[in-house]
């Protein structure tokens, strides 16, 4: 039984989890569920030993235990991120990277080699081991560390979004692996904003809503009002007012996307609030980069009824498009630079910033500071704010409450349905279905690289 | 129904890459030897295993401290300095042929130690760091030797040097067993040694784990930095052997020996990334890349190319074993 016991994390004066108490016991097969900065990945880090509680206990089999991340491993907890590459030795054969190192005491090739396939064998892969394990797709990945997880012998195996960014088949052969294993006897925690792949293998389901646990229990029972309260609460609906949208049509785009090889027409209008939603990989980001002029080729818009000509983002602002782009840290913001700096990279006055701040509650120190200081939500709000200074009129917000706090999250919302009541048409990009009906007057799926029919929770 | 088994393969990495490297020696040995009627001679053969050997044993140290992550930019700096150290030892100090050993090698373990300390201790870029290492070493020999070279009998205060590079020194570099040249037994051990250590201890493994995924090899509980550290301990000790072969050779101590040597040394490893097609370093490779440069040279020689128009040549070859590399890399992310 791998367990917290009464656990608060704190980050500085941010509550992440609060006094939050969770069991997975071996077999079962157990769903975490709740939006971008309900703290499920604190949740994770927590049970793998990768960050330690400020209050609480993490109890192992019944006994309280310091996790460190190789201690987590040895005592059996493995965790399998949704970054897959950064847990793999990409450029060393499949079987260096199944076969724990710790396990072995003399290296024979051959025999490690025998052992990685055995192991493979059981996670359904047929491949060949002495292959460099990065020139194999995803999904073959994912399980080359699901075999690596059997061979550290897994008692606990933590999956964050495994099937997100995986095609529907491999999702599904990937929760029947994860089926026979429970049945194995290990205990499984799967992350998924997937209803059907709640309902389908788990037989414990556990809802975070800003930091609590709102609901515990079988998945099967609930009804699709339930699932909504359990994941946004009440409140925040309320916090979320949605604009009217006028009747005028602003953006009218035929859009190349380069990465899929695939055309994607959509129009939106004034005061709209159009929300894309798909897993990573669908195009969700390539969408909003082809607008802004980041896809390479040349972008057929009409804005306003006006044909542009996007193929740079400095004829995008120009034409008023403002970008938030997924990336916050690496393309957003000038990190080791001061606020003030940072809303100014856009031509605009400098008496204005504080105001622009204040309007969306950023907290800091003074405008001089640099933006590295400040947490996710407020770096967030500072990428935002230097939209604000002056007038844009359509709004590409990818993923704009990635790894921000609930707080943070709501004046983002605020701040969707104000800019889209004065007029601005705003693009707002997420993988969470339940976000997206909070703030979009219409929801559009991809997958990738194409308008789909809406799948998920 | 979903598929439940997935059966996979991929694209090997063909063409140039594979046998490429090995195709390219023998055509050179052709195109050298059918030109030249004194290349395909044991005299000729004997120089350049001598020459390569010494080049070799910098690229095993750039190697170790590749594999890791890293990269060693001081190895020709401190084969000078090694070189310095052994000289002096002989002619100005008049030592036994331990101690004309022992000081450089140790001179090379303190640079390594160096090399650690700025690159993981201060965190500074590896190549810079190592850069300026470099720099400060060569300084510290040019110091040390007031830009002298050391030779025997040399005029010092007061007469001439007492001591002398002895036989059993200038054998290292000069002797041979049968017909095998010595220095030619030495690459061949140092090398095997490597690869049996890379290859089948977990400590080895461990090197290339931390060069692959730094992250993710802290957080399966490898001692990150300690294995950082071995890498460059290592590389200065067989640039260091590389800088006794040296002194060995010429049979003096002269200053900056070792810096045209860098570059061949940088470019045999990197050519040994492309040479089983595995994108990796490797010390096989390293050889088979200082076997390849070594002969290129020597033929560039005996055309009459002269050593400064072949610099253009060795700085070709390292942007082509870059290029391959860095696809080679490309098809893993």
């Amino acid at each position: 039984m791998l367990r917290l016991e009464r656990v608060t994390k704190r980050y500085g004066d941010v509550t992440v989890l609060d006094d939050v108490s969770f069991t997975l016991r071996r077999g079962e097969i157990h769903g975490l569920l709740g939006l971008n900065g309900a703290g499920k990945s604190t949740l994770v880090k927590l049970l793998s030993g990768a960050i330690t509680p400020t209050s609480g206990k993490v109890e192992l089999d019944e006994t309280a235990v310091t996790l460190t991340p190789a201690e987590a491993i040895r005592r059996g907890v493995i965790t399998v991120s949704q970054e897959v590459d950064d847990a793999l030795y990409l450029d060393l054969p499949v079987y260096e990277n199944v076969v724990p190192w710790q396990a072995v005491k003399r290296i024979r090739p051959r025999e490690l080699k025998q052992r990685a396939a055995a192991y493979l064998e059981r996670v359904g892969l047929q491949i060949d081991v002495t292959e460099p394990v990065g020139r194999f797709p995803l999904s073959v990945k994912q399980r080359v560390l699901i075999a690596r997880a059997l061979a550290s012998d897994a008692a606990y195996l933590l999956l964050d979004e495994p099937t997100a960014a995986l095609s529907t088949d491999d999702a599904a052969a990937l929760l029947t692996l994860l089926q026979s294993l429970a049945e194995e006897g290990v205990g499984i925690l799967l992350i998924t904003h997937r209803s059907d792949e709640l309902s389908r293998v788990t037989t414990t389901t556990t809802f975070l809503r800003d930091g609590r646990i709102a609901y515990e229990g079988p998945f099967q029972a609930l009804s699709e009002q339930d699932i909504h309260t359990y994941l946004s609460g009440s409140d925040m609906a309320e916090a979320v007012e949605k604009a009217v949208p006028e009747t005028e049509i602003r953006i009218q785009a035929d859009l190349t996307l380069p990465t899929f090889g695939t055309k994607l027409s959509f129009t939106a209008y004034k005061g709209e609030v159009v929300g894309i939603g798909g897993v990573t990989g669908s195009g969700k980001t390539e969408l909003v980069e082809a607008l802004f002029g980041l896809s390479g080729v040349e972008q057929q818009v009409t804005l306003d009824g006006k044909p542009l000509n996007i193929r740079e983002p400095r004829q995008a602002v120009r034409s008023g498009f403002a970008l938030v782009p997924e990336e916050r840290r690496k393309q957003g913001l000038f990190l080791d630079d001061s606020i003030e700096r940072n809303v100014l990279a856009i031509e605009g006055k400098a008496n204005a910033i504080t105001r622009v701040l204040a309007s969306l509650r950023v907290k800091y120190d003074q405008v001089g500071q640099p933006v590295r200081e400040l947490s996710g939500g407020n770096q967030q709000k500072v990428v935002l704010s230097k939209w604000l200074l002056e007038d844009r009129d359509v709004y590409l917000l990818d993923e704009p409450t990635k790894g921000v706090d609930v707080t943070a999250k709501r004046d983002i919302y605020e701040l969707v349905t104000r800019l889209a009541k004065d007029g601005k048409t705003v693009i707002f990009t997420s993988s969470e279905p339940h976000e997206l009906e909070l703030v979009a007057n219409r929801t559009l799926w991809l997958d990738r690289g194409r308008w789909q029919q809406k799948g998920g929770v | 129904m979903a598929q439940l088994v997935i059966k996979q393969r991929t694209k090997r990495f063909s063409g140039i890459g594979q046998y490429g490297t090995l195709f390219a020696i023998l055509a050179l040995i052709a195109v050298f030897g059918v030109t030249n009627d004194q290349f395909l001679t044991y005299a000729n053969f004997s120089d350049i295993i001598k020459s390569v050997s010494i080049v070799s044993l910098l690229a095993l140290g750039v190697t170790f401290s590749l594999i890791v992550g890293g990269f060693d930019l001081s190895v020709g700096s401190t084969a000078s300095l090694a070189t310095i150290g052994a000289a002096s030892s002989l002619v100005l100090h008049s030592q036994e042929l331990v101690v004309a050993l022992l000081v450089p090698i140790a001179l090379g373990v303190l640079v390594g130690l160096l090399n650690a300390l700025v690159t993981i201790k201060f965190r500074l870029p590896d190549l810079l760091a190592t850069l300026a290492i470099m720099y400060v070493i060569n300084g510290v020999q040019l110091t040390y030797t007031k830009g002298f070279s050391i030779y025997d009998n040399m005029p010092i205060e007061g007469g001439t040097a007492p001591g002398r590079f002895i036989p059993s020194f200038l054998f290292i570099g000069q002797g041979s067993i049968g017909p095998v040249p010595f220095v030619a037994i030495l690459m061949i051990l140092f090398f095997a040694g490597a690869h049996l250590f890379l290859t089948y201890s977990k400590t080895g493994r461990e090197f290339y784990y931390v060069g692959s995924n730094v992250e993710a090899a802290r957080r399966s509980g490898i001692a990150v930095t300690r294995i950082k550290l071995y890498a460059y301990v290592l590389s200065g000790l067989f640039a260091a052997i590389g800088g006794i072969i040296l002194a060995s050779r010429i049979g003096t101590g002269q200053v900056s020996a070792g810096a045209p040597l860098l570059m061949d040394a940088v470019a045999a490893a990197y050519i040994g990334y492309a040479v089983f097609g595995t994108g990796r370093p490797n010390v096989v490779g390293t050889l088979i890349g200082a076997v390849l440069i070594g002969i290129l040279l020597n033929g560039l020689t005996m055309w009459d190319v002269p050593y400064y128009a072949q610099d253009i040549v060795k700085g070709a070859i390292l942007i082509a074993a870059l290029g391959l590399s860095y696809i080679q890399k490309k098809q893993l992310t």
